[in-house]
């Protein structure tokens, strides 16, 4: 582990956050004018374009259609100058195919699938700066996106990941975990690679229902349960977060029309 | 080859079975199958078999140069070749979205857990590593191949000795070190049912992999699914199923390690080889049978059609016997006529697990029904029991009497005659009973109806 403190004595981490607090979520749909539905989200410093196509004709291959459901085509892409550190290749290695298909996991549980069979939907992810939270924030920027396709998903798929910090050597009464250790909600990059347990987790925010978990490094058992009751608490936040910019989205859209008509 | 289609019943059907807790191998739904380790003459070398499922993991190492953001810790590299042995829809050039899924959750496991001290595994910093490498084959996919796969690098990797290399060429064999161990367990969401079969793995509407180790951390959880989604409580559930599982294989693991540890010092022969035994009769049987025979509630009407043809012995009676299953062991099942019921047999014990205590052995003059097969009563009545049948002596080759060159007879000239016999009439039996099956088909179709509650 470095040698700096995720949570000072205070309760406040490297960024000023207290450890319930997300980062600070700009957004904005219909960035672009050809794909069906776009989004730009930034959430802190991570930055992140998403674009849905669809529901179209299956491109490519007739044989992968699916006849009871759409067919949903992730991809996920991180651009070289995205990392600390010049990234080689974009797409197509282990890590990207993985988070590809996390995507369409998390997206073929959240559209209403049966209500395009033999068709095809298509949502590229684009993540123009890394700083921690990247899975997170292309769900939810791809989750805007379908949105401003007039895609219809059962809920809101929102995502956050949090990371378990051990507590500083002097402690606040701020909430505490009683074995000690605080989630830190929406971490960057720093506290994400900073050794501790991290646990994404990507869930119908209304419901509350998980659609996608994941674990890194090692989470005990016996803190998963607040860790994970925290990352739902951030992906509702989130949520309304979300919530909030799709209506501001749709109102501006209305009186521009109504302007121009 | 694109994977085959599944079709509407078996995608209606095993789900709904798995409501009713039923699985189609008659497992319990947490229940798993049976592991086997088996480790191979090579250090490294390990193959283990989850049920049906087959993985072969080997573990090598070479040097390399460290990576220029680790400069100080060895490499370890994990693959797993889905290929085209293991099922006929994996392609070796193009792996699919499972295949990359799979490698991917094993690196984070081996490598996020630190379950090998990469830093041992250094040999000059930032010029020479150790890379490990663990490659892992599927060799036939029945489902759980995270599990297989996960078990097998990790055994590999345990049963693995690098060379020991100091800086002027020395070699010894010395084991990379071990802090920790896990295992993958993959539960089938709602209804959890751990350790699936391939085709509950597919009507599945969602996987949740648990990678955990013996000290209960999670080094690996990965929920995904395409239907109705979990709840945190399902999760934990799921944790703390995998949490058991994984102190079992662990256990299991060091057990097959100091066996095959022990049988390499006194220089008894180590390999897969050992581990066939191609000499015994029953190598090639299954291990279990595949019917909940707890569900069959058989008061089958037989009727005596055969009587005729089937001369000396076994069938006297003419009357309607009510005929009951019993299960007399891993592979077989008896149909006795009620009034012959052996005492035992708690009704519900009626499943794969229960060993019949049953009678005397009554191997002469009776021959041993078939596997009845899945939900249809099409138990071939090859003979029939009476009590008034006469003791035949037993002889071991009644089984194997249906073929007449078979060369395997101990018999004593004395009884070779008597065998004859018996041979003639099993066959003529047989022939008769093929065409009882057929009439009584029809007849058991509509008695099937009234009530007989065989599938639900």
């Amino acid at each position: 582990m470095a040698g700096f403190d995720l949570l000072s004595d205070q309760g406040l981490r490297l960024d000023g956050r207290r450890s319930n607090e997300l980062r600070k979520i700009q957004c904005k749909l219909g960035v672009f004018s050809q794909p069906d539905g776009s989004s730009y989200l930034e959430q802190g410093n991570t930055k992140v374009l998403a674009a849905v196509y669809g529901p179209h004709e299956i491109r490519g291959s007739r044989a992968k259609r699916l006849l009871d459901q759409v067919l949903v085509n992730c991809q996920y892409s991180m651009a070289t100058f995205s990392t600390g550190e010049r990234k080689r290749r974009p797409r197509g290695d282990r890590k990207s195919q993985e988070m590809s298909s996390h995507l369409r996991q998390t997206f073929e549980a959240a559209i209403k699938t049966e209500l395009y069979p033999r068709s095809q939907i298509d949502i590229f992810v684009e993540v123009l700066q890394a700083d921690g939270g990247n899975y997170s924030a292309c769900v939810n920027a791809a989750t805007l996106a379908l949105v401003d396709a007039g895609i219809p998903l059962h809920e809101y798929v929102t995502s956050c990941t949090t990371v378990l910090a051990p507590p500083p050597a002097t402690s606040w009464d701020d909430e505490k975990l009683e074995e000690g250790e605080i989630a830190l909600v929406d971490a960057s990059h720093r506290e994400e690679t900073s050794g501790s347990p991290t646990l994404t987790v990507a869930a119908l925010a209304d419901s509350g229902r998980l659609v996608l978990c994941q674990v890194g490094q090692r989470l005990h058992l016996d803190r998963m349960n607040r860790a994970l009751e925290r990352a739902l608490q951030g992906c509702k936040d989130v949520r309304d977060v979300l919530d909030e910019a799709v209506r501001d989205h749709l109102a501006n859209c209305g009186i521009s029309e109504a302007a121009s008509s | 080859m694109k994977e085959t289609v599944l079709s509407t019943c078996e995608k209606e059907f095993v789900p709904k079975a798995i409501s009713e807790g039923r699985r189609l191998d008659s497992r319990n739904l947490l229940e798993y199958r049976k592991l086997q380790i088996v480790y191979g003459g090579d250090w490294g070398c390990c193959m283990v078999s989850l049920g049906k499922t087959k993985v072969l993991a080997q573990a090598s190492c070479e040097i390399q140069q460290p990576k220029s953001t680790r400069p100080n810790e060895g490499i370890l590299f994990v693959n797993v070749e889905f290929s085209p042995m293991g099922a006929p829809h994996f392609e070796i050039g193009r792996p699919t979205d499972a295949a990359v899924q799979c490698n991917r959750l094993l690196e984070k496991c081996l490598k996020e857990s630190r379950c090998v001290d990469l830093e041992s595994l250094c040999i000059v910093a930032d010029e020479k590593v150790w890379q490990v490498r663990v490659d892992v084959s599927i060799l036939n996919h029945d489902g759980a191949l995270v599990d297989a796969a996960s078990i097998a690098a990790l055994a590999a990797l345990a049963h693995f000795r690098r060379p020991d290399v100091t800086l002027d060429g020395e070699e010894r064999s010395s084991r990379a070190r071990f802090s920790s161990s896990f295992t993958p367990s993959s539960p089938y969401l709602k209804n959890v049912v751990v350790d699936p079969a391939v085709l509950e793995e597919r009507t599945a509407e969602a996987q949740i992999v648990v990678g955990i180790n013996a000290y209960r951390e999670l080094t690996a959880l990965h929920l995904g699914g395409t239907g109705s989604p979990a709840t945190n409580q399902l999760v934990m559930h799921c944790a703390s199923l995998a949490a058991v599982r994984a102190m079992e294989v662990v256990r299991m693991m060091k057990d097959e390690l100091a066996k095959d540890a022990e049988a390499r010092v006194q220089k008894s022969p180590v390999g897969f080889v050992q581990s066939m035994d191609l000499e015994k009769v029953t190598t090639l049987s299954h291990e279990a049978m595949v019917t909940a025979l707890g569900q069959l509630n058989m008061n089958v009407k037989m009727e005596e059609g055969g009587g005729d043809a089937a001369s000396e012995g076994s069938v006297g009676e003419s009357a309607v016997n009510d005929m009951i299953v019993e299960s007399v062991g891993e592979n077989s099942a008896e149909l006795v006529p009620e009034n012959d019921r052996r005492p035992k047999l708690d009704a519900v014990a009626l499943c794969v697990d229960t060993i019949g205590s049953g009678g005397p052995s009554t191997w002469g003059g009776k021959e041993e029904d078939e596997e009845p097969s899945s939900e249809e009563e099409e138990v071939q009545v090859v003979a029939q029991l009476s009590p008034s049948s006469k003791p035949k002596p037993p002889v071991e080759e009644i089984e194997l009497s249906e073929s007449e060159e078979e060369e395997i007879h101990t018999l004593q000239p004395e009884e070779m005659n008597l065998d004859k016999g018996l041979e003639d009439q099993s066959d003529d039996e047989i022939m008769v009973s093929k065409q009882n099956t057929a009439q009584k088909k029809g007849r058991k179709k509509r008695k099937k109806k009234n009530g007989d509650n065989i599938c639900k």
